[in-house]
């Protein structure tokens, strides 16, 4: 199991909280702006997850993964968001 | 049911093909006295439950229904506003139906859209070099399945958390497409698929996903591409599970229904 990165945002979008361990492909763009790009990807995320669900959701989106990598997510009741990218032989890691 | 829909989005991100397919949703009907313990707004054209929760009521809800009628987003069947009929106590005792609000097809292009940029951010934040954008997207009550194809194509499922073989179910939805619509010689590509006469559906059968098609003989003869002799031939009917098209006897070109 490989953990990438990890990413701690506050309900602002403003980034706590960077670490890297194992990073293989930087994104090409300042670290500002990846954290920004981080933050809309996953509030857009979450907007459409909610629409698109078909039940009422409990806790809404909860991981995604790619070919590549996984990116689980978890949100506080305060707007606290952690993100972690990890490889892909990874199970639910929420606790 | 195990899956809830099925899109299909072009290159350009755009969606050409849709089908929805959940039994009805949680929907609750009560009947309410005056004053209304919960608060509602008017958002996007429909009135939401915006504070308040009882009985399988949640805030996110719509109001579908008042004494029976359905309501035409922010007017009733008779063409009052909704709020301010359900602001006027004289209207109580009135029974209202409360459910998860349908997607109207301008919402279902914008998500489609937007899951196209999604896709492609995801795979530029990538942590690792070489990655797709993104295949599955779990959440608590559905799984998203994306599959994208050489061309471009996504093929978008969402799925019950549990349910197998999805990837199986991609592939052969990608089959399904390259043999009914891409050589369907009047299919223009990247524009959106119109259901054959004959309503289609994908479904589990026997170990495998396979295509049920409805014998398009109950609705009347259809007319196919073939002329002969200056008029076209008419449609045979076809059993399910055999594909809508054969050899034209005549001029030995592919006939679709």
């Amino acid at each position: 199991m490989t953990v990438h990165n990890l990413y701690l945002f506050d309900r602002n979008g403003v980034c706590l909280h960077y670490s890297e361990w194992h990073r293989k492909k930087q994104a090409g763009i300042p670290k500002e702006e990846e954290y920004k790009l981080m933050y809309g990807m996953l509030f857009s995320i979450r907007s459409f997850v909610s629409k698109m669900s078909p039940l009422d959701m409990k806790d809404g989106f909860l991981a995604f993964q790619t070919s590549r990598y996984k990116l689980h997510y978890y949100e506080t009741p305060t707007g606290i968001k952690v993100v972690m990218n990890t490889d892909l032989g990874v199970g639910p890691i929420r606790d | 049911m195990a899956i809830f829909s099925v899109y299909v989005v072009n290159k350009a991100g755009g969606l050409i093909y849709q089908l929805d397919s959940y039994a009805p949703r949680a929907e609750a009907e009560k009947t309410f006295s005056y004053p209304l313990d919960l608060l509602l707004k008017l958002h996007d054209e429909r009135v939401l439950v915006a504070f308040g929760q009882r009985d399988g009521i949640r805030v996110g809800h719509a109001v579908l229904a008042i004494n029976g009628m359905d309501v035409n987003g922010r007017y009733t069947a008779d063409g009052k506003e909704v709020l301010e009929y359900l602001g006027n106590p004289a209207n109580y005792p009135v029974s209202i139906r409360f459910g998860r609000p349908r997607l109207t097809s301008n919402e279902k292009l914008m998500l489609a859209s937007m899951f196209h940029s999604l896709f492609a951010i995801g795979s530029q934040l990538s942590p690792e070099q070489g990655s797709s954008g993104i295949e599955m997207l779990e959440t608590d009550t559905f799984k998203l399945h994306c599959y994208q194809t050489l061309t471009g194509i996504k093929f978008v499922v969402l799925a019950d958390p549990r349910q197998a073989g999805i990837d199986s179910l991609l592939r052969k939805i990608y089959e399904i497409y390259s043999d009914f619509a891409l050589k369907n010689p009047f299919y223009s590509l990247e524009m959106p698929i119109r259901a054959c006469r004959g309503k289609a559906t994908v479904g589990w059968c026997s170990g495998t996903w396979t295509l049920f098609t409805q014998p398009s003989w109950t609705l009347g003869p259809s007319w196919c591409g073939c002329f002969v002799g200056g008029r076209r031939q008419p449609c045979w009917p076809h059993k399910s599970l055999q594909p809508p098209r054969r050899l034209c006897s005549n001029c030995s070109a592919w006939q679709w229904c």
